[in-house]
């Protein structure tokens, strides 16, 4: 039994480093129109996805892959860095140009100039109170707006020509900008005080989303050198804490729901990074010319790449996935490394194919989830309290 | 578990015909060094908060051993390391059906624990679980009645309360069995809780008749110290012939938590009604009686019905099949007397099989009134015959035909007969699941209904009629 559960453990590292297994991509998931020129992508809780473009549209890509070109069709021609969903399914996008912010309900009623800033927006994020902050490059300015609308088009004022050009929220309500001038990141309190070098990362560094681990340190990826940076709470930095290499050309970093980070690179690969920092440099692998630039992830697991040279999204399945009918099957005698979309790649171990459906639990709401399992023997390996993979030990449940 | 996560036991290694019987799907608590328990799982399964449309269905669970100390945190609620050995409910109720829960251990609640929640728990097993409270069954606060339907709660052990303790619960226990359980006080069952909680239909173990100490008798219950099973000792809870809890529960609190009770099946994989067609009636506990039983070969009743052409279509299938030569199909005039019609062999390899079979077979052309009957006939000369049915010569009654059968991307319904102005047409599985669903207004004396079955796996389904006048069903097969 002891003997059993090591190799299960081993062979559970093994497959979290993805080294067995090929990623299932599907290139062309989406193909969008080749004159909008798409600029970020974004996942509303439903799992559909947006795709801000430079033509002021906004393409909506259903869950099952159906798109809807100009699902938005915003007045003017501007460039629409940013775009963001809350938690109702509103879409909210930048308008760089008339320095604007616009919403769209998930019905696609559109309010244009939903928020007057004053000056240019790149990037826009939402604390976990619903108000939406974005960072004016051409003022070095922060904007606030509350959920009912209520704009403070100066709220935070950043130092004058760092070019800030990313924003992103903790979970305790705090801002931070990354700002490419000056190699910095800086922070901003929910009440608004400024520590405008609050770390000194490396050159093109970029904060491009959600990238806290559980113990709150912040992850930056360094787009010219290709290293990433680590930086505690307190604002002590790792340089490099771990690195996909300049040549991979990384643009965008994303994490997923059990800690690893993943790079959409310029030589046309997706990086993986485990919360140890071990790279697995081409994880995912699209095809030339795609140019990966955003990534996102769907509530399921699903990774999505904005691909700018082709004009496609990318669709990267989690090792672990339900079949089209929402069925994932777990068989204790499969060989390992199955992603349970079938009964020959059934999952051989229960308490993985419990361990996803707990890490992805709110796309459940919706389509629900069956699990048909195969005679045999299966035991809890992970925690009942946190989920994390813990074999052997007493508190673990089913 | 999982808020919305349905988990299904009981598939064949590779997949195929679930079967929760013959594929035994253990999730054991038996992490450390095998067969020591003292490392084992405080808790092989914890549900905690809403469940959403969770379930666990078709497992067996094993090895849990609560008997730690302090708590642990889960989904937010704390759950304490004490209790639930095998499953703990903590304000969750997750519908848990098909479960055999044996050999738990905790100081409360050794089976399952539960705090808060109003589960409801049907055709399962809970035997051989030990605790100093509660051996099967412990309930703890449920201000919202918890319910057992046709539960086997046997041979657990506790101090306190045997088979069940239930503390400031209500609780609702349907035609279930508790029995040959011990403990030092309340040696079935040990109650605390002064009203809201109630046993019908049950057969509990007793020489001195109803206790009232356990609880309200809400009727038809059977107090009996004449074992019901037929080998305990041997790990054999099925039931024995000529038991008080045969052909003694109710029918109608099954459906009222699975209403599909003519395709519901009980805790072996045999019907949950024996002979349901023929006025059977649910039993008792978590196993249904099988008439001939004894039989290696176990079939479902015989069914039959008059097709658009007057042909006479009879189907019965076979759940399991051990030296079955075949079926001898029969038929007469006065359902007493026989003579032989077509033989069918078995559609098993050597006639041993332990998946599910269907037959189907065209039994002629209908001249008058007929009874039918089929004769299973072993390998060996054993035989058993099928419950009659009768199928009516006259053309003017009420008549529900499918085809094609097998159906490929939809399915006929085809009815002759009166039928009311509103009818409902359900396609459902052998689970008991709802494929599909039709509303018909406005029908006429003869009608036909396509009904598209694109996307549904290939199997065996249950086209079934209701209108108020005519509950009627029909077997087919999608290919």
């Amino acid at each position: 039994m002891k003997r059993h559960l090591l190799c299960t453990f081993l062979l559970a590292i093994i497959s979290n480093l993805g080294l067995l297994l090929a990623q299932t991509v599907t290139p062309s998931w989406a193909v969008l129109p080749s004159n909008t020129s798409p600029n970020s992508i974004t996942a509303d809780p439903a799992g559909n996805i947006y795709v801000a473009n430079n033509n002021s549209t906004v393409t909506k890509i259903a869950s099952d892959g159906t798109v809807t070109a100009g699902w938005a069709v915003l007045p003017g021609s501007s460039i629409r860095r940013g775009v963001v969903t809350d938690a109702s399914g509103n879409v909210y996008t930048t308008n760089y140009g008339d320095g604007t912010v616009s919403k769209i309900t998930a019905g696609g009623e559109v309010t244009e100039a939903w928020a007057t800033l004053g000056a240019g927006p790149t990037s826009i994020t939402i604390d976990g109170s619903g108000n939406v902050y974005t960072v004016n490059i051409g003022n070095s300015t922060v904007s606030k707006v509350t959920p009912d609308g209520v704009v403070t088009s100066v709220w935070a004022t950043l130092a004058a020509h760092t070019l800030p050009w990313s924003i992103i929220a903790d979970g305790a309500g705090n801002l931070y900008t990354s700002n490419t001038a000056s190699n910095t990141i800086s922070k901003i309190t929910p009440a608004g005080v400024v520590t405008q070098t609050w770390a000194t990362v490396a050159s093109g560094t970029y904060i491009s989303s959600n990238t806290f681990d559980a113990s709150g340190n912040l992850y930056t990826i360094n787009s010219l050198d290709g290293t990433i940076s680590k930086i505690t709470p307190e604002g002590v930095v790792t340089q490099p804490w771990s690195s996909v290499g300049s040549e991979a050309g990384p643009s965008f970093m994303i994490k997923d729901k059990e800690g690893n980070f993943y790079t959409a690179n310029g030589n046309n690969t997706v990086s993986k990074i485990t919360p140890a920092g071990v790279v697995i440099p081409a994880w995912a692998t699209l095809p030339a010319g795609a140019g990966p630039q955003a990534l996102v992830f769907d509530p399921s697991g699903n990774l999505y790449t904005l691909n700018t040279g082709n004009n496609t999204v990318s669709k990267i399945l989690p090792p672990i996935h339900p079949d089209g009918n929402g069925i994932l099957y777990v068989d204790s005698s499969a060989a390992s490394g199955g992603d349970g979309s079938s009964w020959a790649t059934a999952v051989p171990d229960l308490s993985d194919a419990l361990h996803y459906a707990w890490t992805y639990a709110a796309a459940w709401e919706t389509t629900g989830l069956q699990i048909y399992v195969a005679k045999g023997t299966y035991l809890p390996q992970y925690s009942a309290s946190d989920n994390t993979l813990a074999v052997g030990d007493r508190n673990d449940a089913l | 578990m999982v808020k919305n996560v349905h988990l299904l036991g009981g598939f064949p290694s590779g997949g195929g015909t679930r079967n929760w019987a013959a594929n035994p799907t253990v999730l054991s608590g038996d992490i450390g060094a095998s067969d020591d328990s003292s490392d084992n799982a405080y808790h092989v399964v914890i549900s905690a908060g809403d469940p959403g449309e969770g379930s666990l269905d078709g497992f067996t669970i094993t090895g849990g051993n609560a008997t730690g100390t302090g708590t642990i945190s889960v989904n937010g609620r704390t759950a304490e390391r004490i209790a639930g050995g095998g499953v703990y409910l903590l304000s969750s109720a997750p519908r848990l059906t098909h479960l055999k829960i044996l050999g738990n251990a905790a100081q409360s609640g050794g089976g399952i624990y539960i705090n808060g929640s109003n589960p409801v728990i049907i055709n399962t097993l809970i035997a051989g679980n030990a605790a100093g409270t509660g051996g099967g069954v412990r309930l703890f606060n449920c201000v919202y009645a918890p319910s057992l339907l046709n539960v086997t709660i046997t041979g657990n052990t506790a101090q306190t309360g045997g088979g069940i303790a239930n503390g400031s619960s209500a609780l609702n226990v349907f035609n279930s069995i508790l029995f040959a359980n011990t403990a030092t006080t309340g040696k079935e069952i040990s109650n605390s809780a002064s009203q809201g909680n109630s046993y019908q239909f049950c057969l509990i173990e007793s020489s001195n008749g109803w206790n009232n100490s356990w609880g309200f008798n809400f009727g038809s219950c059977v107090v009996t110290s004449d074992t019901p099973f037929v080998n305990a000792a041997g790990g054999n809870y099925q039931l024995a012939s000529a038991t008080g809890a045969i052909n003694s529960a109710y029918d109608s609190f099954y459906s009222d938590f699975e209403p599909d009770i003519t395709s519901a099946e009980d805790l072996a994989g045999n019907p949950r009604v024996y002979n349901l067609s023929s006025g059977g009636r649910i039993d008792m506990g978590a196993y249904e009686f099988q008439e001939g039983g004894a039989l290696p070969v176990k079939t479902s009743p015989l069914s039959g019905i008059l097709d658009n052409e007057g042909q006479v279509i009879l189907s019965w299938h076979t759940y399991s099949e051990l030296n079955n030569k075949g079926f001898q199909v029969q038929y007469g005039t006065d359902g007493a007397h026989f003579e032989n019609g077509l033989f069918v062999p078995s559609k098993a390899a050597n006639g041993n099989s332990s998946t599910l079979l269907d037959y189907t077979v065209n039994a002629g052309m209908l001249t008058g009134d007929k009874y039918y009957r089929i004769k299973q006939m072993d390998l060996n000369g054993d035989t058993t015959y099928s419950n009659i049915i009768h199928i009516a010569g006259s053309g003017t009654g009420f008549r529900l035909h499918a085809y094609p059968n097998p159906a490929h991307e939809f399915i006929t319904m085809h009815l002759t007969g009166a039928v009311s102005p509103k009818a409902q047409v359900l396609i459902v599985d052998l689970s008991g699941r709802v494929v599909r669903r039709q509303q018909i207004i406005g029908a006429a004396a003869t009608m036909d209904l396509k009904i598209g079955l694109s996307g549904l796996p290939a199997g065996v389904y249950i086209l079934k009629y209701a209108d108020g006048l005519h509950d009627s069903s029909v077997k087919f097969i999608k290919k």
